[in-house]
């Protein structure tokens, strides 16, 4: 009766460790897939399940700070964040995936951040993952915005007009006339706080996940 | 096929059936104490109980503690008033859940684990996972290791990578 041989707990059926795992916080989960192969396997499953990340639970605070980039470091180096958990009083520090680019912050729905780089465009940043979606469409899809061209019409890097609509959504170059900004003044003139819809990774068939802008 | 339905209709767990664990012993329970069991439910209702529940992968001493469990919890699956010992308060049982599921010893606790799931008794099988889950949390994976007899089977290397991925979680 006494026939447990040590390695029990490392051949738990798949079922019951996952039952197991889902009860844990993302620190533990993250911890318990580091104690054996099986384990790994499983909590990685779970963490790519994402309901625990979705599910309703005591938020976490996320700040950058010169202390948390290191001594030497940028003061503000933006692809060093530190996670402040409420549950367990403790803070993490997490190094946010490349490219590393000067982000800024635009909102956090469903576990993921949205930031703007200095090229005006859009990411998508899980931290507790590491995961980033950087593929979204291009600023230049947003209807009043245009690349600036030079006389002989070739792009200018980093340069935008944008043709400010008025109130009846007409272009009215008279009344409104064209601005034209550097891709850092229009990430500041085109985006004030980003939402999601759901969320991107528990989305399978692609294209549920709404990224809105205002 | 006609008696087996005029038994069926005997319901309301008056009607008894024997568990026979691994090791021979007998356990004689009401049907409405083992449909608590997913597992003897379906057998209930395929008509498959009348030579006793041969159970040859739940030892004895651990199929005690799930009819115990079971007396203790038919009240809530009863729900049809047929109240033989199973009024216990809400209180009774959180308290009886809370010592049985403290009082268990690490190996004790893993095959209680084995036999809730392999009987399919849902909220045992919850309440001792979540027991699990509370044991490994705030721990280290060494000293997760440690708590559950685990060997490290990662080369260097392979540990390395998976800290390094997660470095966040693992700075202490």
């Amino acid at each position: 009766m006494d026939g447990d041989h040590a390695g029990a707990w490392s051949d738990l059926p798949a079922d019951v460790l996952i039952t197991i795992l889902e009860a844990l916080d993302i620190v533990d989960l993250v911890r318990a897939g580091a104690v054996c192969q099986w384990w790994n396997t499983s909590s990685a499953y779970v963490r790519g399940l994402h309901h625990l990340l979705s599910r309703p639970c005591t938020p976490c605070l996320l700040y950058t700070t010169a202390a948390a980039a290191g001594a030497d470091a940028d003061a503000d180096d933006p692809n060093v964040a530190t996670l402040y958990s409420l549950t367990d009083h403790r803070s993490y520090t997490v190094t946010l995936p490349g490219p590393h680019v000067h982000r800024r912050w635009l909102g956090a729905s469903h576990g993921w951040l949205a930031t703007a780089d200095d090229d005006a465009a859009l990411h998508l940043v899980n931290p507790v993952t590491g995961q980033q979606i950087s593929n979204l469409p291009p600023v230049t899809t947003v209807e009043p915005v245009r690349r600036l061209l030079d006389d002989g019409g070739a792009v200018v890097p980093g340069m935008y007009v944008v043709y400010p609509y008025d109130w009846t959504l007409r272009v009215e170059p008279l009344v409104n006339a064209p601005m034209t900004l550097t891709a850092r003044e229009l990430s500041e003139y085109l985006y004030l706080r980003v939402f999601l819809s759901s969320d991107p990774s528990s989305d399978i068939v692609g294209g549920g996940c709404v990224v809105d802008s205002v | 096929m006609a008696a087996a339905a005029a038994e069926a209709t005997t319901d309301g767990g008056g009607k008894m059936i024997i568990l026979i664990s691994a090791d021979g012993k007998r356990f004689e329970v009401t049907e409405a104490v083992a449909s608590q069991s997913q597992l003897i439910s379906n057998m209930i209702e395929d008509d498959c109980t009348e030579n006793g529940v041969r159970l040859p992968n739940v030892d004895g001493d651990i199929l005690t503690m799930v009819v115990d469990y079971c007396n203790m919890h038919a009240g809530d699956a009863a729900a049809a008033g047929d109240t033989m010992k199973a009024s216990s308060t809400e209180e009774e049982l959180k308290k009886f859940d809370a010592e049985l599921v403290q009082a268990l010893e690490n190996p004790v606790l893993f095959k209680l684990i084995l036999a809730a799931n392999f009987l399919n008794i849902k909220s045992l099988l919850d309440m001792t996972c979540q027991r699990v889950a509370d044991m490994m949390s705030g721990k280290t994976p060494e000293q997760m290791r440690e708590t559950f007899s685990i060997e490290n089977d990662f080369t260097p290397e392979e540990e390395a990578a998976i800290r390094q991925e997660n470095a966040w979680a693992f700075d202490d």
